[in-house]
């Protein structure tokens, strides 16, 4: 699950590495929309509906996979 | 984070200077204390409601809802336009997006406000419908007619003769071929506590016309360094009285104009005016709505709601221009 993670953040965010530390706080192109499109791309990945609060607290690797693993992922 | 909900009438000295110049930070656009006050009290409740979002002290957020009433299949329900939606920049994310709306709603609800609608920017737009905030309704039109056209492209001044030729010609063909019929919304303005107070807005600058019966409001100012004259509504909607708008300002305004534009959502053409295909359009206006409770309305009142095709809807909405 964590390599297709970081997969998608490389293609949304178009940068060359992702990392499991990577956050909004430390990569200027993830934003407000970008985050949006890594919600988007994650739905569609994992096959799994994403409620507005769960969009809302993905600024970060750790929060996708915390809330992607108790979306029973 | 902080969140504070006020009335406009609550506001203080400071909250509407501090709103002032986050608007300018956000939309580099200046509005006085005086602007803001005449846009959020001059409604059919005599009041708009405001979330003001607050980090360390600071004003970095801020959302208003101007209210009044819609009459949607002939039942008068409360329903709230939201404007002004910015957060600084430097603070801008989707939690606090999201809570900034999140209270927002939760405001309107308990002021009363059944319905929601607004026409966000482009910026807005995706966050709110993605969030789920709202639905897209759908996009307005700008309907215009470039008069003389040297003043809306600098470079084509020795077209200007025939630009005026052109659009009187065209005015006069579209007049032969209007029709007087009017067209009846399911979804419009409830006018008379409406007229009361909306054009008192802004700067309180709008001109009044009549031609052969059909009567309508208009503004004359720059927008984006044109001179535009903006119909903002026109009262019975049919294609005659949009072509005798078009005529009336050709008639007595047009030293004062190069550029005609309508914005707004009509279900006939052949106005007068060209509509720009929406990939052309300068600006886009998304427009979007929400039930905040749906109490005396049924589905097929809700689902006109979300439907454009029932709307009167045009600039007398909002001045987002």
């Amino acid at each position: 699950m964590e390599e297709k993670i970081l997969n998608v953040l490389k293609e949304v965010l178009e940068i060359d590495s992702a990392t499991s530390e990577l956050s909004s706080s430390n990569c200027e192109m993830w934003d407000s929309m970008a985050q949006l499109n890594i919600a988007a791309e994650l739905e569609s990945a994992f096959d799994v509906s994403l409620e507005p609060e769960e969009i809302a607290g993905m600024a970060s690797f750790k929060e996708i996979v915390n809330i992607l693993k108790a979306k029973g992922i | 984070m902080e969140f504070v909900c006020k009335k406009t009438t609550e506001l203080s000295k400071e909250d509407l200077h501090k709103i002032g110049s986050l608007f300018s930070e956000v939309f580099n656009q200046v509005r006085t204390e005086e602007v803001l006050l005449n846009q959020y009290l001059n409604n059919a409740f005599g009041t708009s409601y405001h979330v003001l979002m607050y980090d360390d002290g600071q004003l970095i957020g801020h959302n208003a809802g101007v209210p009044g009433y819609l009459m949607i299949n002939g039942k008068k329900v409360s329903a709230l336009n939201n404007v002004d939606l910015m957060i600084k920049e430097e603070k801008r994310g989707l939690q606090g997006f999201m809570m900034l709306v999140k209270k927002a709603w939760a405001f309107y609800k308990e002021q009363g406000i059944q319905l929601i609608y607004s026409l966000p920017n482009n910026n807005s737009h995706p966050l709110l419908v993605k969030l789920k905030f709202v639905n897209d309704i759908g996009k307005l039109y700008t309907y215009c007619l470039p008069y003389r056209i040297g003043g809306v492209k600098k470079g084509l001044a020795f077209a200007n003769f025939l630009s005026k030729r052109l659009c009187k010609l065209w005015v006069f063909c579209s007049s032969i071929l209007a029709s007087e019929e009017v067209t009846t919304f399911r979804i419009q303005r409830d006018y008379e506590s409406f007229e009361r107070s909306r054009y008192k807005r802004s700067d309180g600058q709008y001109s009044f016309g009549e031609l052969k019966g059909a009567k309508f409001v208009y503004k004359i100012m720059i927008h984006e360094g044109v001179r535009t004259a903006f119909i903002i509504d026109v009262y019975d909607k049919s294609k005659m009285a949009f072509c005798r708008a078009v005529n009336y300002l050709l008639k007595n305004e047009s030293n004062n104009f190069d550029l005609i534009l309508y914005v707004g959502y009509l279900p006939f053409v052949n106005i007068g005016l060209f509509r720009v295909p929406h990939k052309y359009e300068p600006k886009q206006f998304n427009f979007v709505g929400h039930v905040l409770n749906s109490e005396g309305l049924d589905d097929k009142d809700k689902n006109d709601y979300m439907d454009i095709n029932r709307w009167d809807i045009n600039l007398a909405d909002d001045d987002i221009i």
